[in-house]
């Protein structure tokens, strides 16, 4: 394996030692076995907490069976070899598109840590942490990858992939994805289908990040999140276009990057990057997907869709066929950014 | 007694907020025709450029020329009301299309300007157009749903407000598309 360099949004440049190979197999589980330990966690745990609440001593059936819910979750990860499988896939992915890809970046870090248990003793204790870099990317994209109340869960990534745009070789990108399995088996009817037909209780929620560039400074950066459930009348206070129905599904704000630059110039400066191409493109973007968001950064566009395939369409093969469409979505609406920075 | 004053006063909020609400859609309204006229304005501000471009060239077919310099001010000078832009837009759209046809089929002019780079603004003002008509016929859906709902209804007729027009391409228009440009020179 060899070590390339690419360029990076966050850093620049980045070097990375690509995945260029990994082990698939592991045995395909039938999706009704699949969703089994999820239902089992929330049932044993209600158990747990009804039981603890009227039995006078501990509950050990129901603990025992809350940690087996948990235990058959795991092992079912392991013997459908998830993560390997998944890694296989972007391996096939990166190299039909002639990308670097790897999963190293955004795993989750073992930080050793102090707590004090019951008996008030010092113990140490072990927990997941996010990666440096999904720090770094979240501290560079809150709109975007972080929980916004109301508006948007949050991004959920776990590979990057870094390369030449489709058909634009010249054009450098970067997009990071994440794909969790989803059970909705009792929400609401509207997470229950996907956009594409697909219904069914289980699910593969899926998140892109990428960023392209633009070619011009704008000297801004413009925000276009999702807008919050709760701005609403007076509370909903950011920047206004001339569409009702692109002020009611996007929260629009702007700051200048450098200074020398007044409240009015900024926002004068995003509006004329919101051109009417531009937010048809994103409404259009937005009928498509779930959650939908870009950030406009001095020279850099960086997109967000989050999403997910329900039932019969929540296939790793679905997914696949999805990431070069949303990419190629993306690039038409980098068009309408770049017609205006042109 | 206290009840039918705080019956009056959530009837008086209510009013003030659906009042409210009218008066933005409508604003919104005025703000989409707006962006249509921003797009319109660019435009009408590139034929100048195209004609000064392309005039040496073709100094002996005066009547595209003409035909374009006179269905720019028509549209410039049509009233800012969707009906009456619509109409003279349409003109301006021919006459542009017709003249761009000629241009392109002519070799002196091709050599002596830029026409694809003309091509391309008029293209991209065109999506922007497009764009701009889009957004602006959205706003006027919600401002007429609006109107139709109750209990918006009854205040809005209390307000006069009458329901927005959409900007719609025309069967004209739709029809001029598909045509064959008018490249006659008389």
């Amino acid at each position: 394996m060899s070590q390339r360099r690419y360029w990076d949004p966050f850093d620049g440049t980045i070097t990375i030692t690509p995945i260029e190979t990994a082990k698939g197999g592991g045995i395909r589980l039938p999706v009704w076995l699949k969703r089994l330990p999820p239902l089992a966690i929330v049932g044993t745990m209600l158990w747990v907490l009804i039981a603890a609440v009227w039995a006078d001593s501990f509950p050990v059936l129901p603990t025992i069976c809350a940690t087996l819910a948990f235990a058959s979750l795991f092992l079912f990860e392991k013997l459908e070899n998830t993560e390997g499988r998944r890694q296989a896939r972007y391996v096939r992915l990166a190299q039909d598109n002639g990308w670097g890809f790897t999963d190293k970046l955004l795993e989750r870090q073992v930080e050793f840590g102090r707590a004090i248990d019951g008996d008030g003793d010092w113990e140490r204790r072990t927990r997941l942490q996010k990666s440096e870099r999904m720090l770094k990317i979240e501290a560079q994209l809150p709109e975007l990858t972080t929980l916004q109340v109301g508006a948007f869960m949050g991004a959920l990534l776990d590979s990057e992939f870094w390369g030449p745009l489709p058909g634009q070789p010249d054009q450098p990108m970067w997009m990071a994805v994440g794909t969790t399995q989803m059970e909705a088996g009792m929400g609401s009817a509207r997470t229950r289908r996907d956009g594409r037909g697909g219904q069914g209780g289980y699910g593969q929620l899926y998140t892109v990040v990428g960023a392209f560039q633009l070619g011009r400074d704008t000297g801004v950066r413009a925000a276009i999140a999702p807008e919050s459930l709760f701005r609403k009348g007076p509370l909903d206070r950011d920047l206004k276009t001339e569409s009702a129905e692109f002020n009611a599904a996007f929260r629009i704000a702007g700051r200048a990057i450098s200074g020398g630059r007044s409240e009015r110039e900024v926002e004068q400066e995003v509006l004329r990057i919101l051109t009417p191409a531009t937010q048809t493109s994103l409404l259009d973007l937005k009928a498509a997907h779930h959650k939908v968001g870009c950030v406009v950064e001095a020279e850099v566009l960086y997109f967000m869709v989050q999403d997910w395939l329900s039932g019969d369409n929540a296939t790793e093969a679905a997914l696949d066929r999805l990431l070069p469409e949303i990419l190629g979505q993306f690039q038409v609406a980098q068009q309408s950014f770049r017609t205006y920075v042109e | 007694m206290i009840v039918t004053i705080l019956l009056i006063a959530v009837g008086i909020v209510a009013a003030i907020l659906m009042q409210n609400r009218l008066v933005q859609a409508r604003a919104a309204v005025d703000a989409g025709f707006h962006g249509i006229e921003v797009q319109l304005k660019r435009r009408h501000d590139l034929v100048p450029s195209l004609v000064a471009a392309v005039k040496g060239a073709m100094a002996h077919e005066t009547a595209l020329i003409d035909r374009l310099m006179a269905a720019r001010e028509a549209a410039m000078a049509a009233p800012p009301e969707p009906e009456a832009a619509a109409e003279a837009e349409e003109a301006l759209t021919r006459s542009l299309r017709d003249f761009v046809a000629y241009a392109e089929d002519t070799p002196e002019v091709t050599a002596t300007a830029n026409i694809r780079d003309f091509q391309r603004s008029l293209e991209e003002t065109e999506d922007q157009i497009s764009a701009a008509r889009r957004l602006y016929n959205g706003n006027v859906q919600r401002f007429n749903t609006l109107l139709d709902a109750i209990p918006f209804c009854w205040l809005a007729r209390a307000m006069k407000l009458q329901p927005a027009r959409y900007f719609t391409l025309s069967e004209t228009e739709a029809r001029a598309v598909q045509a064959v440009p008018d490249t006659r020179l008389t």
